[in-house]
């Protein structure tokens, strides 16, 4: 057996390495990936997961684009929402979906798409032209490695061509478009005639026991709200700036320690011609983007003013070349390694190249240099002072935070010890109701919910201390709380003497409004029927105004417009009645072209957003779905 | 030590023989396998290859739609029917050009591209989509008869509202108001209750008059003036042309 793997060494190495191959292009998983669903899972879409990790990350994501939006206003809780959360899946749900069938549709991204495709961005780009630089910083800001980035983009954009044909190839017809204008621009003029409720007061008599009765039925109404004394003590960042000191020494070793953070950097100013080629391609391949870029520089040796002509003509940096190559002024460090090594060797007005980097071959002129400038300390002594300021305050702050926290939580039944402790003040705020609570805690929700929570109102134990704005948290107590009550008949009788009032005022003026309309409907005169139309007007379909609601504007626009003219007759907002009379259809203007052409594009986005939800549906009913309910509403 | 040498020779001799009588079975299986191995793989680079450059195409015929580039979208469609027919990019590279075609005023040319999807295309919700944007453009002819046929095919349930909507318009256009309102509930009796577009199949019904009794709205009216207060009964509005 061993001579013949001896004597055979070459076909064993080809067997190993051909099981090997399979591995090296399926990826190990596929052979070992489980296909049951797991306690960890929040749903599944045909046969691949979506784990608690997932959806908590999806959550926090939506989150921070609502806590963005919101600012103070922000309530966490909002997240605790079935219907919000099951939302959320549905998204996670429709994007696996579209995932797997761009998949099997065996889509792909090609690299030059992705690249283009984010050189465009806008946000990446400075001066109108993608900058690496800021790409790099964007992206570490957002604890994104470019690699990260890149393939989360891929996905999307693997994504486009399910959407892209449905929701931008509609075909919308001209009839279709005319009557989308006409039906939605269209006016109806309209005479308004209320019957109001007030002339009726006079002829209401109410009860006192009707009062006794309307006050018994709907006691919750007339409630005092739920109000509360609280102390509460504040720790914020920007509060501790002015205590800090500073030694006039450490504001010199600051600036002796850092000089270089004080030192603006050398820039260089330089243009480029970039002949393509890729790191992988083949030699030949090379070498003629080489020679291309020789000849280049040959001619720019012998004309070196043809530069800017050149480099639109040849350069296939699609960000420069229509500037002729310029690159505008960049520090050391930049740019490729090969290319920044390069202009920073050269002097100024030179042209040199062909310098190889991993984009293909430049032929580079340096157009000046910004030496590097040293700044006094007298000159950014001022800036120092408040950076040094800010740190330690920011240092004080999260060593007081820690503090804070743990001697509300010790010293439960007062807030004065930790006040002491941190040399903040014990404020106490007056008798107030959640809403006014909030307004004290800076708007936030999550304070109030602490302060008005069963344990911190029975105990009157500190809350913990809550971050209420960027660095600042409070701390409550409770000094007093005054629950909700009953407030007595005697106080509210005669409010509730005016509503009823007023409800059987609206009745009898509704009353009397139907029997006008009933005349009018009989053929009656508007004198005879006792009822005094306004001006007619002509009126938008999304007009509403006093005396017109927003449901009698739909009334009005569903009369047929060879039924005109028509009375209509509804109990209006200020509880009296209005009789509307419907003169005449105003059809509006003949559109233009660019009028229907911005009608057919609204109208077909409609449409290609109502097809590609139902082919969502389409395939979501082929996939088998399953849904953990359990695991979404956990928190 | 001999004996150790003889046992290692019957060994091998063992295994010669047990080589000589399988060897070739095992050996062809081997490299029938390793056959096998290297065409799935290559069948693999192939497919990949031709994806990725359908993927360029189609890529072109996208941005040529957003930039409304007729002659440079239709180029990349031809040489992405001619070459890459099978791949799933063909038939929506044709969907996105239709779409350019009928823009820019050539119904035929659309529905050349929205027959080539009906053809061509594997997939059975792309060819539904194509087959309601043909019965746009034939009812953008004025052909309402061939659109209203169009759209009788069968379809998935999903697309039974938007299908219904596209009905109601044209029996409308073809003045059979009735057929026309009864497609138009339909349509929003199928289609889903979050979508925003109800509102505008709602706004088409009602131009149709008729009668307004089913619809909810009318069942409303109250307007008290508390909202702690028990509800005033909903008032019967009423409606009647005046006689002149």
């Amino acid at each position: 057996m061993f001579d013949f793997v001896s004597n055979h060494k070459r076909i064993v190495q080809v067997v190993l390495a051909l099981i090997a191959l399979p591995f090296a292009f399926f990826g190990v998983d596929y052979y070992f990936r489980s296909g049951d669903a797991r306690a960890t899972d929040v749903a599944k879409v045909g046969d691949q997961a979506i784990t608690l990790a997932d959806f908590d990350q999806a959550l926090r994501e939506q989150q921070d684009r609502m806590r963005q939006q919101l600012g103070r206003n922000f309530d966490p809780a909002m997240f605790d929402n079935a219907e919000v959360r099951l939302s959320i899946l549905d998204q996670l749900i429709n994007q696996q979906l579209l995932l797997q069938k761009a998949q099997g549709e065996r889509f792909r991204v090609p690299d030059t798409q992705l690249q283009q495709f984010i050189a465009e961005l806008p946000v990446f780009q400075e001066n109108g032209r993608f900058s690496p630089e800021r790409y790099r910083q964007l992206l570490a800001a957002q604890n994104m490695s470019p690699l990260m980035f890149e393939s989360r983009v891929r996905q999307e954009l693997m994504l486009a061509p399910l959407q892209d044909p449905v929701a931008l190839g509609s075909v919308v017809a001209r009839g279709s478009a005319e009557r989308y204008i006409n039906l939605l621009e269209q006016q109806r003029e309209i005479a308004l005639a209320v019957v109001e409720a007030e002339p009726f007061v006079k002829d209401v008599k109410v009860e006192d026991a009707d009062v006794k009765t309307f006050y018994e039925a709907n006691a919750k109404a007339f409630e005092t709200p739920e109000q509360v004394r609280f102390e509460y003590i504040l720790l914020a960042q920007d509060s501790l700036v002015g205590q800090v000191a500073l030694e006039p020494a450490e504001v010199k070793k600051q600036y002796d320690e850092n000089a270089r953070q004080y030192t603006q950097g050398e820039e260089r100013k330089a243009a480029h011609i970039l002949i393509a080629v890729k790191p992988d391609a083949k030699d030949d391949e090379k070498a003629a983007a080489k020679k291309k870029a020789e000849d280049l520089l040959a001619q720019l040796k012998a004309a070196p003013q043809r530069f800017a002509e050149l480099a639109k003509a040849n350069s296939q940096d699609p960000g420069s070349a229509p500037q002729g190559g310029d690159l505008g002024s960049f520090a050391r460090g930049t740019m490729v390694k090969t290319f920044d090594d390069a202009v920073f060797a050269m002097k100024p007005g030179e042209i040199a190249g062909p310098v190889q980097s991993e984009f293909g071959y430049h032929v580079i002129r340096l157009d000046g240099v910004t030496p590097a400038k040293v700044r006094s300390f007298d000159e950014v002594k001022a800036q120092i002072e408040a950076d040094l300021r800010r740190q330690k305050a920011a240092q004080k702050f999260a060593a007081a935070a820690d503090q804070l926290q743990n001697l509300v939580y010790e010293q439960a039944d007062s807030l004065q010890g930790a006040a002491k402790a941190l040399g903040v003040e014990v404020k106490t705020s007056p008798l107030v109701t959640r809403t006014q609570a909030q307004a004290i805690a800076q708007g936030s929700a999550k304070f109030v919910q602490a302060l008005f929570s069963p344990e911190s109102l029975q105990s009157k134990r500190n809350t913990e201390a809550i971050e209420v704005g960027p660095n600042a948290l409070m701390a409550g107590r409770i000094a007093e709380h005054k629950p909700a009550a009953p407030r007595p008949l005697a106080e509210v009788a005669d409010e509730i003497r005016r509503q009823l009032v007023r409800k059987a005022a609206g009745e009898l003026a509704q009353q009397a409004g139907r029997e006008k309309l009933a005349l009018l409907e009989q053929g009656r005169s508007a004198k005879d029927a006792g009822v005094a139309f306004g001006k007619a007007v002509p009126l938008n379909r999304n007009q509403a105004q006093p005396g017109i609601s927003p449901e009698a504007l739909s009334r009005i626009f569903r009369l047929a417009p060879e039924s005109l003219p028509k009375y209509l007759g509804l109990p209006n907002e200020r509880g009296g009645f209005s009789i509307l009379r419907v003169e005449r259809v105003i059809p509006p203007q003949p559109a233009d072209a660019a009028k229907l052409a911005a009608a057919s594009t609204r109208l077909g986005e409609q449409l290609g957003r109502e097809l590609f939800a139902a082919d969502l549906a389409v395939i979501k009913a082929k996939t088998d779905v399953k849904i953990n309910q359990a695991n979404v509403l956990k928190k | 030590m001999a004996v150790y040498d003889l046992e290692e020779q019957e060994q091998l001799e063992d295994l010669k023989a047990w080589w000589r009588r399988w060897g070739n079975l095992i050996s062809g299986i081997v490299i029938a396998v390793c056959v096998a191995i290297v065409a799935v793989q290559g069948w693999r680079w192939w497919q990949h290859n031709q994806a990725e450059q359908a993927a360029v195409l189609y890529g072109a015929i996208a941005s040529a739609a957003r930039g409304n580039d007729v002659a440079k979208a239709k180029d990349a469609m031809s040489q992405l029917a001619d070459r890459f027919a099978g791949t799933s990019y063909a038939p929506r590279g044709a969907m996105l050009l239709a779409g350019l075609l009928f823009k820019s005023g050539d119904q035929a040319g659309a529905k050349t591209q929205l027959q080539f999807v009906l053809e061509r295309a594997s997939e059975d919700d792309l060819k539904q989509i194509a087959r309601f944007r043909l019965a746009e453009v034939l009812f953008d002819e004025k052909k309402h008869d061939d659109a209203l046929r169009t759209l009788d095919a069968r379809h998935d349930e999903p697309f039974a509202g938007i299908y219904s909507d596209l009905r109601g318009d044209i029996l409308a256009a073809a003045g059979r108001g009735a057929d026309a309102r009864a497609a138009y509930e339909t349509a929003l009796a199928k289609l889903d209750s979050k979508s925003p577009y109800r509102a505008y199949v709602q706004v088409k019904l009602d131009s149709l008059g008729g009668p307004t009794a089913g619809s909810p709205a009318a069942a409303g009216g109250s307007a008290s003036a508390t909202p702690a207060a028990p509800a005033a009964p909903a008032a019967p509005a009423t409606a009647a042309a005046p006689a002149k």
